[in-house]
């Protein structure tokens, strides 16, 4: 991706928007970028519970933009991963306190300032003002959709939206995909989801026990090895670094009922 | 199409195809329920015009992201 500044999205909550936002940056920063994770869900503070960093967490976003505290004073540091800042929102204010411009320039400060390679966006759930500043300094977007009629519909809209904003640099993240249940025809697969938006995907990450684990945690799934869904954000960062990534749909266990189902031609 | 020839389709099948119509009303901003009642209405004064016509249809295709309302009237010669 050409894209520096990538606003992270659903529509629909509850998808995966914020696991997605800290995993990602924290492949990318284990892949050697600088990287600047920032929580626009204001009010709903909880990509600093995700990543662990909730114990540090003095100033927020809000305040940076109302100018009670430099920029610098309010990015924390990940002491686990070099390279990874996150930019925790308020927990206290509410959405209408981010004014899109001000936003805007803070990601450009970041990246053209203080050096950061990368800047990603969590935005709030909806399509209301909180995505709208969320999506305003984004040059592209991850679409984070699951394998279900209500994430899809809503994913569309988003992608609509995005367009009609010129956010041009767009793909999905097809979350919490369940192979045994697309092997039996009981889940979209990836081709289904691309076919129905329209749109291209760059990573796809199946359902995974160690995702709520890791939350649990507060440990990023890429700082350890081993999960599936560890291995799928870390090569959703190598696409977004422009890596030849072969994109390929989990693994899928079928038995003899799957094979016996694919001889006799269904699917 | 699922993998049993008796159990028609499968789940996701089901959802593909109203995926398919429901994204197709949501890029037209147009409700479904108004289009059904336009299809009733047309079909009203077809059936005025052409009473004797059997067969008179009026229906939405969606392809790619277009949509199209064809109405089929077969005339008598």
């Amino acid at each position: 991706m050409n894209a520096r500044a990538i606003v992270v999205t659903s529509g629909k909550g509850g998808v995966g928007k914020t696991t997605t936002t800290a995993n990602v940056g924290a492949a990318l920063a284990k892949l050697g970028e600088k990287v600047a994770v920032i929580d626009v869900d204001v009010g709903l503070r909880n990509l600093d519970v995700v990543m662990g960093l909730e114990g540090r967490v003095v100033y927020d976003l809000i305040d940076v933009i109302e100018g009670r505290c430099k920029l610098r004073q309010a990015l924390i540091r990940d002491k686990r991963l070099e390279g990874l800042t996150l930019l925790p929102a308020s927990q206290t204010k509410d959405k209408e306190a981010l004014d899109p411009e001000k936003f805007r320039q803070m990601v450009q400060v970041l990246l053209s300032e203080e050096g950061f390679d990368r800047v990603l966006i969590d935005s709030p759930a909806g399509i209301e003002k909180g995505f709208q500043t969320a999506a305003t300094p984004a040059e592209g977007a991850l679409v984070v959709v699951n394998p279900e009629v209500s994430s899809v519909r809503d994913a569309d809209r988003i992608i609509g939206m995005l367009e009609a904003r010129e956010v041009r640099e767009n793909y999905l993240v097809i979350n919490r995909l369940r192979p045994k249940m697309v092997a039996k025809g009981d889940m979209l697969s990836v081709d289904d989801v691309v076919e129905i938006l329209g749109a291209k995907p760059i990573g796809i990450v199946p359902e995974d026990e160690g995702v709520l684990i890791s939350s649990n945690k507060g440990e990023p799934l890429v700082l350890s090895n081993g999960s599936l869904a560890g291995k799928a954000f870390l090569e959703i960062a190598q696409r977004i670094r422009g890596e030849n990534v072969p994109l390929a749909a989990p693994a899928e266990s079928q038995g003899f009922m799957g094979t016996l189902r694919r001889l006799l031609g269904g699917r | 199409m699922s993998w049993w020839p008796f159990s028609g389709k499968s789940s996701k099948d089901k959802l593909k195809d109203r995926l398919k119509v429901v994204l197709a009303y949501d890029r037209a901003h147009l409700s479904p329920g108004l289009v059904d009642s336009l299809k009733k209405d047309l079909l009203d004064v077809l059936k005025r015009y052409f009473p004797e016509e059997e067969g008179l249809e009026i229906h939405v295709e969606t392809i790619d992201d277009k949509m199209k309302l064809q109405a089929d009237v077969p005339i008598r010669q």
